[in-house]
């Protein structure tokens, strides 16, 4: 077990309730020390609590991978410092997959909501040590995890920036050989973490937004949720990931922007963006 | 009627919903499935693709729809060691899996077949019988 384990890719530091209902609630505080906590890694707080009833639920024998997300939509920042409520309605679940809705709340502000999500359950052996995660599932449900274990986010970043008057963007992700998250993520298989795809995708977008738009931040789009996540095939250590989004024109005021990243020819996973101003996504939510 | 047996009109009602959803799911146009397509072979489908077409099914359908629920019915009453051997659909195993996927044209069942190949056969009217099924055993229980 390294200095690593269960820190830099752990995402819940206490079960506080879980139940034969299949719903599974927990915490995790956002370190302090942080600028800034990206909501693609509140996505993931959600989906390894998820992960945790799953793995419980079939004695730690498979463990479910990110596949397929219908629907995650941002409704506000988590800060450094708070404490995020976090909450998975587990749908179904059995040796073959998962298939959960959950959401995360600052006391009584929601922050992201995520429906109608699956993952296939595959062999543990094959990523990780069944008793090791069992022996944590305890700690998580007893004393906790120490809190602000996470000493820094991963350094995930698209590089070579490239827009046409289309509305394409494309980027390359690096994916490094080596990094703190791969020791939670996987200890015996690396695999480089669907939400940080989608972090770097969404990345990538807003970065565009920016340097296209000159108004002002309330007439800005901004990403409010991530529709129709699937995950293809593995990323590992190492591989140059070509991320592209498309439909990024000026003109209405909400929009649907495909996403999409590939490794080689071979396409890795897809989704779809939904941006809207500030003002227009204050007024979908009343 | 046995749950084994389904009717053209059963199959043509389920079809059009089904196709759309599998469109979805796989990205194509719905004109692009067709009831006889292989799903891999023909639509490019990958092992993601089955777990998101499920998925949607039981949206659109409203039923529910066991994980794994194709390779399980088609083993019929044999065991698991009567049906495969080593990875290799065994002769009383594909004789089985010929009857379960009637839909299916003789000439596609190789032999051998590696059961990892068995989701190559199917099909979207695999999917409408899947459905169906799902539809009957949703009435039954509720009787």
């Amino acid at each position: 077990v390294t200095a690593h384990r269960f820190s830099a890719f752990s995402f819940v530091d206490r079960i506080t309730s879980i139940g034969d209902s299949g719903i599974i609630q927990g915490t995790f505080r956002i370190p302090a020390h942080l600028d800034w906590f990206p909501q693609s890694l509140v996505a993931e707080a959600i989906g390894q609590l998820a992960a945790w009833y799953a793995m419980s639920h079939i004695d730690f024998a498979g463990r479910p991978v990110a596949a397929l997300a219908g629907q995650t939509r941002y409704f506000s920042d988590g800060l450094p410092g708070e404490l995020l409520s976090l909450e998975a309605r587990i749908d179904s679940c059995d040796t073959d997959s998962v298939s959960y809705s959950g959401s995360a709340c600052v006391d009584e502000r929601l922050v992201l909501e995520l429906k109608d999500c699956s993952g296939a359950m595959l062999p543990q052996e094959e990523f990780d040590d069944p008793r090791c995660l069992e022996q944590q599932f305890q700690l998580l449900k007893t004393i906790g995890a120490k809190e602000s274990r996470l000493i820094q986010l991963p350094a995930i970043l698209p590089l070579h920036l490239e827009a046409d008057a289309r509305g394409i963007v494309e980027s390359d992700l690096i994916i490094p050989d080596q990094a703190d998250f791969f020791h939670d993520h996987f200890p015996k298989k690396p695999v480089f973490p669907a939400t940080l795809l989608m972090h770097a995708l969404s990345s990538m977008l807003t970065e565009q937004i920016n340097r296209s738009d000159r108004g002002s931040e309330s007439s800005r789009p901004a990403i409010t949720a991530i529709r129709r996540v699937k995950v293809r095939s593995w990323i590992a250590p190492g591989d140059r990931v070509r991320l592209r989004a498309e439909g990024l024109v000026p003109e209405a005021a909400t929009k649907e922007i495909k996403l999409s990243a590939r490794v080689g020819d071979k396409l890795v996973a897809s989704a779809v963006a939904e941006l809207a101003t500030k003002a227009v996504a204050l007024e979908g939510r009343r | 009627m046995t749950q084994s047996d389904f009717t053209a009109e059963e199959i043509a009602g389920i079809f059009p919903k089904l196709a759309e959803t599998m469109a979805e799911a796989l990205g194509c146009e719905t004109e692009d499935i067709t009831l006889t397509a292989s799903l891999i072979d023909d639509l490019d489908a990958e092992s993601i693709d089955f777990l998101d077409i499920v998925f949607r099914l039981e949206k659109t359908f409203k039923v529910k729809i066991p994980r794994g629920k194709i390779l399980e019915d088609s083993r019929g009453s044999l065991s698991e060691s009567e049906f495969e051997q080593n990875g290799v659909v065994t002769s009383a195993g594909l004789e089985q899996l010929k009857a379960y996927l009637s839909e299916v044209p003789a000439e596609r069942f190789k032999s051998p077949l590696n059961v990892a190949d068995v989701p190559r056969l199917f099909t979207p009217e695999t999917f409408c019988k899947l459905v169906i099924r799902a539809q009957r055993d949703q009435a039954e229980s509720t009787q």
